[in-house]
């Protein structure tokens, strides 16, 4: 067993400082008996890029770009800090509803060439009719799974073939795909998530890695039937589970800090000191999980706690195992 | 009024020299002596990619005293969205003009992504609106709406960007775009809009340009002809109550000296002559495309066939992929020629150089200190 663990980027703010953060809830009034230099030089962004690579520095595998619509674009962000970050892959989240799948495809191929391959996608649409609209994107509920498919073909295709045409009902392109040094290069890996009997389908059918949510019901069977169905499409995926997570040395404190932020007993949060944790993931990679993509308020700290304190158990405990 | 100065990046390679105009600097040819391609040490990678040699380029402008670059956008270059951001932590003035058309990516989505990039940069994004421009290549891209069609989604596309961002929570019902209550989160709705750079030179993208243009985007053309087509453009807009301004895309060959420029246009020209072709034969309903390509370059024998006037020259779009007419002389008649565009309209300038990196230095350091802009336009009108 090999676990990955990837980080979420705090794009729509952190739970911080109101001094620098302007998406946070409510700023602070300056307090103008310090002389402030700062003046506008600093956003969000600033602070995210570091969080970034705190997460590469803990010995994080992965970072991933949300897709929150009350933060910053998520391909931006995953652009910023591309010339930063040197091993970990960069997971981009967004919507087949925001735009041309050639035109995605063909920005994926300049980050792998500028990268190294390390890009990836997670393609998700909101099931929320109203928030859909505010975004400009008008598919009908029941359309969505067939347009994130259409979407899979056609990007999937211009990225893997200079002669491709395909008409659909949402795309469409003629004799598309990249030549020159723009061909050749990987496909970003496909995150999917869901965990309906279509969701699961298209996972199958076209997704690299499927991402579950921590508190899913019926996960290990859940993961079965997606493994067994992948199998029967002569493929194979990848098991990804998205948790929030506190963790502190004294377990009375993480559990204190989980309760400060909202999220005592909460079924989507992990809350325990460092040998619980390690232990929890664990069973969880028992379960069939291969990636763990963690979340927290305090991004900075909770990531350094994580790498450097619950990682090393795991990788040890693994170590020992194999 | 002062006058803006954007360099270009190259985005899909660039040539060691105007003398011998291979794309040999990139991974867009096989390496051969003489190519500098970041990537390889002694044929191995070296971790180092196209964008490191981007980044230079763009430093390199700025340092010389360019406000920014144009980041072409074509099927066979990298992308602009891409580069901006890859670029944003590591420049410190210069400003990302983002070639795209509406088509690639929906309104609200645009505007959240120029947001955050107005953030990241304390506001150094810009528009480079392409419309026109695709004709049956458009559906190598995914796009199958008519030429005249793709103006009146481009301005429903600004229409909803400008809307979203500025007057969020905002509703439009369009016959291309439709958004309902869309809105930027408030830190990114306080950004400034990117200023949009704007060409098309058929009378819907005038329409279009009108309505959400600040700058008119042209390439060179020769000057009468240039003249009449900011008239009327400023005259059209105007008439539409909206002052928009008009800026010229051009190529140079910049020497000490007239003969030294003369030199390297004609050594280009005849390195290229074994592979005579026209970069704008492709399929394409462009307007202005076709205006320069009745330049007919590729028919000419002798370099000197091009020139069509003191220091024009019609031999560019053999030399690379682009328009036919630039600029070809000594330091200061490079910027008489600037000072007489400035003279008959033009407010600013997007220029180029082979090589890229190098000829930043060169044009910045120079040619625009002898730029006298408007003072030079009054005694020019005077003449």
């Amino acid at each position: 067993m090999s676990l990955e663990f990837y980080w979420y980027l705090p794009t729509a703010g952190d739970g911080r400082s109101k001094a620098f953060d302007q998406l946070a809830p409510a700023k602070d009034t300056p307090n103008t008996t310090i002389r402030d230099l700062r003046r506008d030089h600093y956003t969000n962004i600033d602070y995210i890029t570091q969080v970034a690579r705190a997460a590469e520095l803990a010995g994080f595998d992965g970072l991933i770009a949300p897709d929150d619509a009350a933060g910053e674009a998520s391909w931006i962000v995953a652009g910023l800090i591309a010339r930063d970050i040197k091993r970990p892959k960069i997971i981009t989240e967004f919507s087949p509803g925001a735009g041309s799948a050639v035109y995605f495809a063909k920005k994926a191929v300049t980050f792998q060439r500028y990268s190294g391959n390390r890009l990836g996608w997670s393609l998700a649409t909101s099931t929320d009719a109203a928030t859909r609209k505010a975004l400009g994107d008008f598919v009908a509920d029941g359309d969505i799974a067939r347009r994130l498919e259409e979407f899979l073909i056609v990007s999937k295709g211009v990225g893997s073939s200079d002669d491709f045409t395909f008409k659909g009902e949402f795309f469409e392109v003629l004799k598309g795909g990249f030549g020159g040094p723009l061909s050749g290069w990987q496909l970003p890996e496909i995150s999917l998530s869901g965990d309906t009997s279509e969701a699961l389908e298209i996972s199958a059918g076209y997704g690299d890695v499927h991402v579950f949510e921590l508190g899913t019901a019926d996960l290990a069977s859940k993961i079965a039937r997606l493994k067994a169905l992948t199998a029967t499409k002569a493929r194979t995926i990848n098991i990804a589970l998205k948790a929030r997570i506190f963790a502190h040395d004294d377990l009375d404190r993480a559990a204190l800090e989980a309760k400060r932020a909202g999220f005592e007993n909460d079924a989507q949060t992990l809350t325990g000191d460092y040998d619980s944790l390690a232990e929890d993931l664990l069973l969880l990679g028992e379960l069939g999980v291969d990636r763990f993509q963690l979340f927290a308020p305090h991004s900075l700290e909770t990531a350094y706690r994580i790498g450097e304190h619950v990682l090393p158990r795991i990788r040890q405990a693994l170590r020992k195992a194999a | 009024m002062s006058i803006d100065f954007f360099w270009r990046l190259p985005t899909h390679g660039c040539s060691t020299s105007v003398r011998n105009p291979s794309l040999t600097r990139g991974d867009w040819v096989p390496l051969t002596e003489g190519n500098q391609a970041p990537g390889l040490y002694d044929g191995r990678p070296d971790g180092s990619t196209y964008i490191d040699h981007v980044a230079q380029i763009a430093k390199a402008a700025e340092i010389s005293g360019f406000h920014g670059g144009l980041i072409p956008s074509f099927p066979m270059t990298d992308d602009p969205w891409v580069i901006s951001s890859h670029l944003a932590r590591e420049t410190k003035t210069f400003r990302f003009m983002i070639a795209f058309q509406p088509g690639f990516i929906n309104p609200v989505e645009t505007a959240r992504l120029t947001a955050s990039l107005q953030r990241a940069t304390g506001g150094r994004a810009l528009f480079n609106i392409i419309t026109g421009g695709g004709g049956p290549s458009q559906l190598w891209w995914g796009d199958s709406f008519a030429h005249d069609d793709r103006y009146g989604r481009t301005t429903e596309f600004l229409d909803i960007l400008k809307g979203a961002w500025k007057d969020g929570p905002y509703s439009q019902n369009g016959k291309f775009y439709s958004v309902e209550n869309g809105q930027l989160p408030a830190a990114l709705a306080a950004t400034d809009l990117p200023e949009i750079y704007f060409s098309g030179s058929s009378d819907a993208a005038l329409q279009s340009a009108s309505k959400h243009a600040d700058y008119y985007l042209s390439w060179l053309e020769p000057f009468e002809q240039l003249k009449a087509k900011f008239g009327a453009v400023k005259e059209k807009t105007d008439a539409l109550g909206r002052k928009i301004k008009c800026s010229v895309r051009v190529d140079l060959i910049a020497r000490p000296t007239e003969e030294e420029a003369w030199a390297d246009a004609k050594a280009g020209f005849e390195a290229t002559a074994h592979k005579r072709s026209d970069s704008f034969k492709q399929a394409s309903d462009s307007v202005g495309a076709a205006r320069q390509a009745a330049f007919k370059a590729s028919d000419a024998k002798h370099y000197d066939e091009l020139i069509i006037g003191p220091n024009l020259w019609t031999g560019f779009s053999l030399l690379r992929g682009g328009p036919a007419l630039g600029i070809v002389g000594s330091y200061e008649q490079c910027a008489q020629k600037l000072d007489e565009l400035i003279a008959l309209g033009t407010d600013s300038f997007i220029l180029a150089g082979t090589p890229h990196l190098e000829e930043a230095y060169r044009v910045g350091e120079e040619v625009l200190p002898l730029v006298r802009g408007r003072q030079a336009s009054l005694s020019i009108a005077a003449e």
